[in-house]
């Protein structure tokens, strides 16, 4: 049997209401936040062993140092992998978990400029992936991602502005998650660890201590990449404690900034 | 991809696919943050396990097809409203307002036409069309026969090629359900 040809790539074959149908497909992409919210529960969903390897009562002494690197997993691997010297820096600084050099050496290498692409659907279907130059709100979660997944390294919170990396080495990546890369947003390591930690307390029934968690998080991180992820905990976890109408009353908040955000479902439930 | 591929790069890099692929298998909007979660999930949990031998997206899909199955068995019942708020994320925001409207129309229609296939029929035509796989990568993706992936693929084409015809005759049709004369 030989192959078809693709539909797209077949301009006799489709009637305009096909086309279009299949070129909207082709330039769906997840909303905007998706990818950082999803990554938040998956790390507050990892098994403590693999998630925090220095457990709980490394909520309290993270808290104190600001300069800690609590790496989500993986982050070593790639920083060896990368052949960054930082990494192995910060792998030994880790494991015996003292504080960190405040100030990051270099800022995280990055992949590739996404290239600008307009929605213009391309001949050939293969090609077609969603590149596209990532809308500002995006990239800033992005780059939050990519700042987890290639930097290991916590800037304190005073640090200067990042500075924008010269592109490295990196081969491209392949497809859809090539954004430019940038330092910025680090922390973002440290507050999915700390979402991680007080969705742990709340998971284990410890309600209150979760809240007290949340609220230190919140502090630390006002403007943290995953404010949504913990307002939701938030929510959540009043709503463990008894307290509804605050719960309530924090959900039609959460709705009103966030209408669309991947926790609205959950939020809509609790502000009923 | 080697063996020492990474969590990290791993979700950064693919991320928007295992989301798209869920969507396109028929995950209900409301339900994408969780499966995708599930998926990422499983994929940290195995990722020691991923063998370089099949591409990463090939395995990732399974996963995803997997999930997707699963959600789709637990929560069939649930499964009769066109989400809109699916489509209220969807769209690539840098767009103007106009085309925006129209994408989402366009992407509403692709998205009965996709609801009149099967899960398998999804899985080929979606990763034909839109993903740009071979059959021969299909068929390996989904652990079936050539014959039975073509086959498939033709079936799905029909059933999208109807459905777009019926989705475009209701609208259309002012008020008109299926069938509904211009």
């Amino acid at each position: 049997v030989s192959e078809p040809k693709r539909f797209l790539d077949d301009p006799g074959e489709l009637s305009p209401a096909e086309r279009r149908a299949l070129e909207a497909a082709l330039g769906e992409r997840p909303p905007s936040g998706a990818k950082r919210a999803v990554l938040g529960a998956v790390l507050g969903n990892l098994p403590p062993s693999v998630d925090a390897p220095t457990g709980l009562e490394a909520l309290g002494a993270a808290t104190t140092k600001a300069t800690g690197s609590a790496l989500a997993f993986g982050a070593l691997a790639k920083s060896a992998a990368l052949g960054v010297a930082l990494g192995v820096a910060t792998t030994v600084t880790w494991v015996s978990l003292r504080p960190s050099d405040p100030r990051p050496i270099a800022p995280a290498p990055p992949a590739q400029s996404a290239p600008g692409r307009a929605a213009s659907p391309p001949a050939s279907a293969r090609s077609a992936a969603p590149e596209r130059t990532p809308a500002p709100d995006e990239r800033t979660e992005t780059q939050a991602l990519r700042g987890k997944a290639s930097s290991s390294h916590e800037p304190d919170a005073s640090s200067a502005p990042p500075v924008h990396p010269v592109p490295a080495h990196e081969p491209p990546a392949p497809s859809t998650g090539a954004f430019p890369d940038d330092a910025t947003l680090a922390p973002t390591t440290l507050e999915s660890r700390r979402l991680a930690e007080a969705r742990a307390l709340l998971r284990s029934g410890n309600a209150v201590a979760a809240l007290a968690a949340l609220a230190a998080i919140r502090s630390e991180f006002p403007r943290g990449a995953l404010v949504q992820e913990r307002e939701a905990l938030v929510i959540e976890a009043l709503l463990a404690t008894g307290k509804r109408d605050e719960a309530r009353e924090r959900a039609r908040e959460f709705l009103g900034r966030y209408p669309t955000s991947p926790h609205a479902a959950a939020a809509r439930r609790a502000a009923e | 991809m080697g063996g020492a591929v990474t969590f990290d790069e791993l979700y950064d890099e693919h991320f928007d696919f295992v989301w798209r692929s869920l969507r396109r298998l028929g995950v209900p909007a409301a339900d994408l943050h969780d499966v995708a979660q599930e998926v990422f999930l499983v994929v940290h949990r195995r990722l020691g396990d991923f063998e370089a031998r099949s591409k990463v997206t090939t395995w990732l899909f399974r996963i995803a097809f997997h999930a997707a199955r699963d959600r789709r068995r637990r929560a069939h019942v649930r499964r009769e409203v066109l989400d809109t708020t699916a489509l209220d994320h969807s769209v690539d925001p840098a767009t103007d307002a106009t085309a925006l409207l129209e994408r989402r129309d366009d992407l509403a229609l692709f998205d009965e036409a996709l609801d009149a296939m099967d899960l398998d029929q999804r899985a080929v035509f979606t990763l034909f069309e839109l993903e740009g796989l071979s059959g021969d990568e299909i068929a390996d993706t989904l652990e079936i026969p050539l014959g039975t992936a073509y086959s498939r693929l033709r079936l799905a084409r029909d059933a999208f090629r109807r459905a777009v015809l019926r989705g475009e005759a209701r609208r259309r049709g002012p008020r008109a359900t299926a069938g509904g004369k211009p």
